[in-house]
């Protein structure tokens, strides 16, 4: 076996071994899944945890965010109410990592279960979803996923209301969690998710949601990330579309030390469309990340993205977005654009939007700017009698409501109160 | 209500004003008339408090106060309004949210209750009727998509909702057609009252033909060269600004 070249420090990954020494055994799931955690294990401790020199991680060392060692999380909450309090759907909770609670009156054709109550079932179908990748953030889940939830929207069911996921870790721990969402043929479902919590000490959460769009279906996603302190988020997303179906989603972020959320679309079919608009408001200590990679399988395909953000203090926001259009994607259409505002001086913002096309019939366009606050505006504002700092959470909010404004009300308005208190204690600082 | 003595204003270390003297008495209407680049617009943000215009030297008091002490939101707040030459476009706000917040700022800052909503929404009704803008225009994200004249006719607005008691109207008359300038005049002139006064600034004649002031001063070389009646500025619309630029 030919030596293999791993970072001088190792303790992150060797923690990680112990720990699975210790608890793996105790992970839900059939004897299949044992061998499959390990083997993802042993790819984290060969490559390491993600750090700078990987370009998918160029803007967010990972590994040197995350102290050494932690143990997985018990399960206890001390969070209140949440920021999506009033919405009605259909209600799944999870807390530290173990699904707590699921809705028990859903329609005929919707399934909402939970996975480790999934493993413990005959469900071959699950193995595709849970196999080892060449994703170190996807691995690490996989050998320490203790539950998450699947979503399965039978053919041709329109689900009226939201399947509502909260997620909180309120305990210096670790917590992975792992979703798998699926729509057959012609189903439509909204999906919001909550990300909350803030811990005593560090925590580190990692959701991996694979989601699967057969021929015409349709699903809206919304996801905040709302952790607080010194949390660690990372969500994981891979995104298959097919025929003639779409993806459509709107992700936020504010409040995490550090948050990233990624996603790999592919586009498999022509017809197949993906969306997805960021916001984030960075303050002092905070590092927010919106990672994208979209591949254009198949003709006809479109990808839209966008993002708007703000950092203030030493807050610092990352948007990548690499957009591969292969050689038999023609006509695929494409765009994305990033636009940030840097509130303070030791602030920093990095768009990196890439485009790799190998069709020559496309139509492919990528925009970014970064600015500060525009004077004459302020002016205006405060020439009329609106405090400077009121008139500063003003603009940057009109700034950002060009994301949250693609959201329909309900859903709206509780993102908007979310953002807007975010955005207050951001430029405060 | 406004007494300006000797003020001197540099911009970026250039001197725009040297040594203007002002003095505007309750109720009353002044025009600043004046070429380009005599220091017309610079009078306007000074007073207003925009960042960027230093006062070397003089005073400027303001309903007693020493206006230079506020920053610009108490100044606003104190009852100093500027219509903008130029108004700004704000993405994402409608004008209808930020008048409010406007308005309730400044109560807030003057110690008065906020102002109920549904009286708000009437009296918005009505000033923007008088103005003839449409409901669909305020509801709109401020200045947004307007022309020139609907940007200037929303500057009015602002000034009836708010209701200062210095109004400074800066070439307000600037990009306006005929049928616009008469709806901003009568606009204007119904916010003459006794406690209110207005400072127009303007280039040219026409607009004091509709608003008609008490006292016409010419601003030349960052200096009132001459002041007198309405009268000034018909003789100044015959003659130009060359000989008084030239005596300054």
């Amino acid at each position: 076996m030919a030596a293999v070249e791993t970072t001088a420090d190792v303790s992150h990954e060797s923690a990680l071994v112990a720990l699975f020494a210790k608890v793996g055994a105790s992970l839900p799931g059939a004897s299949w899944l044992q061998p499959l955690r390990a083997e993802a294990l042993n790819r984290v401790t060969r490559e390491g945890l993600p750090h700078r020199r990987l370009e998918a991680w160029k803007y967010t060392d990972l590994r040197n965010k995350l102290a050494h060692g932690f143990d997985l999380a018990s399960g206890k909450d001390v969070s209140d109410a949440d920021v999506l309090d009033g919405l009605k759907g259909h209600r799944v909770r999870i807390v530290g990592g173990k699904v707590v609670g699921v809705p028990d009156d859903v329609p005929d054709g919707l399934e909402v279960i939970s996975l480790a109550e999934a493993l413990g079932m005959p469900s071959l179908w699950l193995r595709q979803w849970l196999q080892p990748t060449d994703e170190a953030v996807e691995n690490l889940n996989l050998a320490f996923a203790s539950d998450g939830v699947l979503v399965r929207v039978a053919r041709g069911l329109a689900v009226k209301q939201p399947v509502i996921v909260r997620s909180t870790l309120s305990e210096a721990a670790m917590a992975h969690t792992r979703n798998v969402i699926v729509l057959e043929e012609g189903a439509e479902l909204t999906l919001i998710e909550l990300d909350d919590g803030a811990a005593p000490g560090q925590s580190f959460a990692t959701t991996v949601t694979a989601i699967s769009l057969e021929p015409g279906a349709r699903l809206r996603h919304l996801r905040v990330t709302a952790n607080e302190g010194a949390s660690v988020v990372v969500r994981a997303d891979t995104i298959e579309v097919g025929r003639d179906a779409s993806y459509r989603g709107i992700v936020a972020s504010s409040g995490a030390a550090v948050a990233r959320q990624q996603a790999s679309a592919r586009l498999t079919a022509p017809g197949a469309a993906f969306a997805r608009a960021c916001a984030y408001a960075a303050g002092e200590g905070q590092h927010t990340d919106f990672t994208m990679r979209v591949t254009h399988e198949a003709p006809h395909t479109t990808s839209r993205i966008v993002s708007k953000g703000v950092a203030a203090g030493s807050g610092h926001g990352v948007v990548q977005g690499l957009v591969v259009v292969r050689s038999e994607a023609q006509k695929s259409d494409s765009h994305q654009l990033s636009r940030a505002l840097l509130l303070t001086p030791h602030a920093e913002i990095d768009q990196k939007p890439e485009l790799e096309i190998y069709a020559d019939d496309v139509k492919c366009g990528h925009g970014a700017s970064i600015g500060a606050l525009d004077e004459s505006q302020l002016f205006y504002l405060q020439q009329r009698g609106i405090p400077e700092a009121e008139a500063r959470s003003m603009l940057v909010g009109a700034f950002l409501g060009e994301v949250t404004e693609r959201l329909p009300e309900p859903y709206r308005a509780p993102v908007d109160a979310w953002l807007t208190a975010r955005m207050t204690q951001v430029t405060a600082a | 209500m406004l007494d300006i003595k000797d003020l001197h204003v540099a911009v970026d270390g250039k001197k725009i004003l040297k040594g203007l003297t002002l003095s505007l008495g309750e109720g009353e209407v002044h025009a600043i008339m004046g070429p380009n680049g005599s220091g017309k617009s610079t009078l306007s943000y000074v007073l207003a408090g925009r960042a960027g215009y230093e006062v070397t030297q003089g005073s400027v008091t303001f309903r007693g106060q020493n206006l230079l002490e506020l920053n610009t939101e108490a100044r606003a707040a104190a009852g100093i309004f500027l219509a903008m030459q130029y108004p700004v476009e704000i993405p994402g706000v409608t004008t209808i949210n930020f008048l409010r917040t406007a308005l309730n700022a400044q109560l807030k800052a003057r110690g008065e209750p906020e102002v109920d909503a549904v009286k708000f929404l009437k009296r918005f009704k009505e000033e923007r009727e008088k103005l003839q803008m449409s409901d669909e225009m305020v509801k709109r994200a401020v200045n947004v998509g307007f022309s020139g004249g609907e940007k200037k006719r929303n500057e009015v607005l602002q000034m009836a909702m708010l209701r200062p008691r210095l109004a400074i109207l800066d070439e307000t008359d600037s990009g306006l057609d005929i049928d616009a300038l008469k709806v901003v005049s009568t606009g204007v002139n119904a916010l003459r009252a006794p406690d209110r006064s207005l400072l127009v600034i303007t280039h040219y004649q026409r607009l004091l033909d509709y608003i008609v002031p008490d006292r016409v001063h010419v601003l030349a070389a960052g200096r009132i060269a001459k002041s007198g009646g309405p009268e000034l500025a018909r003789e100044l619309e015959a003659r130009g600004y060359d000989e008084i630029v030239k005596a300054a």
